[in-house]
């Protein structure tokens, strides 16, 4: 009996400690499976996509998790932290406008938020397919944590998507490097950037799309490393003869670039952990996805004078301002229709104002199923 | 399969111990019981408690206590041989902590921005323990008041067990319930699991369930190490979910 009660009580012990995780905040997602890390949506009801299409719409945009232009702590502008259900509400109907307005086949999404305290716990991936004509979607986080003990942030799941009117099949999160110079804690609790991946198959085609989000605040070289990552995939892809389509928010601006530090919307001084030192030094790092692959503005359309640059520029951190430079790409190794590539910063080609809606304009491109 | 294992384990464990009445130990435990009269123990995390007369224990939390000043006394009202019946009354004065963890960058546990009125909570909470197959049964039912005083605007904490714990201060009382057995495993090793139920009052919000299991070494009655895992599940602010962390604490008794 003695010797029941010891094994017993042992196994008891080792259960528990078994069962207990390391990982009491949960913030760490490669903990699961690249494929298991991926969440799949469908929208409440499943709208017909066009049959047969000669092209694809494929938009990138970061909607900064509904947040608009409430002037948020990180952005140096004011002190917010949490949004109401009424501001997440209105902000999303806003970008959800613009997306019924641009209408894609496929949309790349950054900073979509599916379960997080600051924009009122609402799936904004959800809502936006429910009141769009996309049909499907997977996700991949890039920050998620039971509580950020940290400026009131609390639960956080935000992430990447790609959200397609087609099925999306054969998803996985590809991790990304975590920047080296944070502290444990800090990488711990803050975000792990990935490459998310997905199939369609759209009259017979099998076709590869790649969304991404490359760190903001990297002096350490990561940046660089998640570029190379990014770069090995899809060469691999290409190599395997599969036709990609990569789009994502690089943080990186194109080479040529006029204005690459100093830009007239910093609000945060060099102490600020959101500080933004410019671009120096990195003016090559996406030159080689110019060199391998088609871009949807590419770099002669870019040009190499401020006045024509401008009118490319996706991003934005005051809103009282005007676009200031190029973070958002769509890449393939197919073929993009003529000269469709445009950024959407304005409200000249559909009546929504963009500039409320995000720090970031969306970037849209039309694909040739016909190549 | 290993909570399956867990609960054959548990029963296993239980239903082969050795006679000996749980409240007979120096040591307190979550049952109607209370310390003897001029003992004192404390723990790591846990408070300083004291036997006091008349049945009465009090405790304190001295490291807590000048950011979160606390103060709780439990009173033994019966004690025959089929129960005794105990009520315990714990009052915090979060505000302090509130405002300090209401900052900008790390600690910020909460907006910098929150307004932190003067909360004044109450927990008062009857205990009924019952001594059956050799084990300690107790049953409790209880509520979270607190009283607000001034400007309000802070969010919740939604982190599991912390959640039910504040929730009366966003929504003035959180009613709770639960049941717990205690008793010998083997030798100096002491078991205690514990179920309660946290209803939280708001239309939208649910119910908040917690099981924990502690296990005791008993080293003397000046030594003790407590170990164990609670797992919190229930409606949370953003969806159902569940959370499973370490407990752990030295004790001394003296």
């Amino acid at each position: 009996m003695i010797k029941l009660k010891t094994i017993s009580g042992a196994l008891l012990l080792f259960l528990m400690l078994s069962e207990i995780s390391c990982d009491p905040f949960n913030t760490i997602i490669e903990n699961q499976s690249n494929e298991d890390a991926v969440i799949y949506y469908q929208a409440e009801n499943i709208k017909t996509p066009p049959a047969n299409p000669d092209t694809l719409k494929v938009v990138t945009w970061n909607i900064k998790f509904g947040g608009g232009r409430i002037d948020f702590f990180f952005d140096c502008y004011g002190d917010r932290v949490l949004m109401t259900e009424d501001e997440v509400i209105s902000n999303m109907n806003g970008i959800i406008e613009k997306i019924n307005f641009l209408d894609p086949d496929i949309i790349y999404l950054q900073e979509a938020d599916i379960q997080s305290k600051r924009s009122a716990f609402i799936d904004e991936v959800q809502m936006i397919l429910d009141k769009t004509d996309l049909n499907y979607g997977v996700y991949g986080s890039q920050w998620q944590a039971d509580y950020v003990p940290s400026d009131g942030i609390g639960r956080v799941n935000s992430g990447n998507a790609v959200l397609s009117k087609y099925k999306l099949t054969d998803a996985e999160r590809i991790p990304l490097s975590l920047i080296d110079e944070d502290p444990a804690y800090v990488q711990y609790f803050y975000l792990r950037r990935n490459l998310l991946k997905a199939h369609i198959n759209v009259n017979g085609k099998d076709i590869i799309l790649y969304g991404t989000h490359t760190s903001a605040y990297s002096d350490d070289g990561t940046k660089l490393k998640q570029l190379k990552t990014i770069k090995e995939e899809i060469d691999k892809t290409d190599s395997e003869g599969k036709i990609f389509i990569l789009g994502g928010d690089f943080n990186t601006i194109p080479p040529n670039s006029v204005v690459y530090e100093n830009f007239d919307d910093a609000a945060c001084d060099s102490t600020s952990d959101y500080y933004e030192s410019g671009f120096a030094g990195q003016l090559d790092y996406m030159q080689p996805y110019f060199d391998d692959y088609s871009a949807a503005i590419p770099l002669d359309k870019y040009g190499t004078d401020l006045s024509t640059q401008e009118r490319y520029f996706t991003f934005t951190s005051d809103k009282d301002g005007f676009w200031n430079r190029k973070l958002d790409y769509i890449f393939t190794n197919g073929t993009f229709s003529g000269n469709s590539g445009h950024v959407h910063q304005t409200a000249d080609d559909d009546n929504v104002p963009t500039m409320l809606l995000s720090d970031h304009a969306p970037v849209s491109v039309r694909f040739s199923l016909n190549n | 399969m290993k909570l399956k294992l867990l609960i054959i384990t548990i029963i296993i464990s239980i239903t082969s111990t050795q006679i000996i009445r749980a409240q007979n130990l120096k040591w307190s435990n979550n049952t109607a019981d209370i310390l003897e009269q001029g003992r004192k123990e404390a723990g790591i995390f846990a408070p300083l408690k004291t036997g006091w007369k008349n049945n009465t224990e009090l405790s304190v939390h001295p490291l807590w206590f000048f950011i979160i000043p606390n103060a709780s006394i439990k009173k033994q009202w019966k004690s025959n041989e089929k129960f005794r019946f105990s009520s315990k009354h714990t009052f915090t004065y979060p505000t302090m902590l509130y405002n300090m963890i209401s900052t900008e960058g790390a600690g910020g546990i909460l907006p910098e921005t929150s307004t932190i009125p003067q909360l004044f909570k109450l927990n008062s909470t009857a205990l009924l323990s019952i001594d059956k197959f050799n084990q300690t049964f107790t049953f409790t039912a209880g509520a979270d008041l607190c009283l607000s005083i001034g400007d309000s605007d802070f969010p919740y904490i939604e982190w599991h067990f912390v959640y039910p714990r504040t929730y009366s201060l966003n929504n003035t009382i959180t009613p709770h319930a639960g049941i717990n057995a205690t008793g010998v495993l083997y030798g100096n090793f002491i078991y205690e699991y514990r179920f309660e139920t946290f209803f939280l009052t708001n239309a939208d919000a649910g119910v908040i369930t917690e099981n924990q299991l502690k296990i005791s070494w008993l080293k003397s009655d000046k030594f003790a190490i407590k170990a164990g895992m609670i797992y919190s599940y229930g409606k949370f602010p953003f969806d159902n979910d569940g959370g499973l962390y370490p407990t752990f604490d030295l004790m001394f008794g003296f």
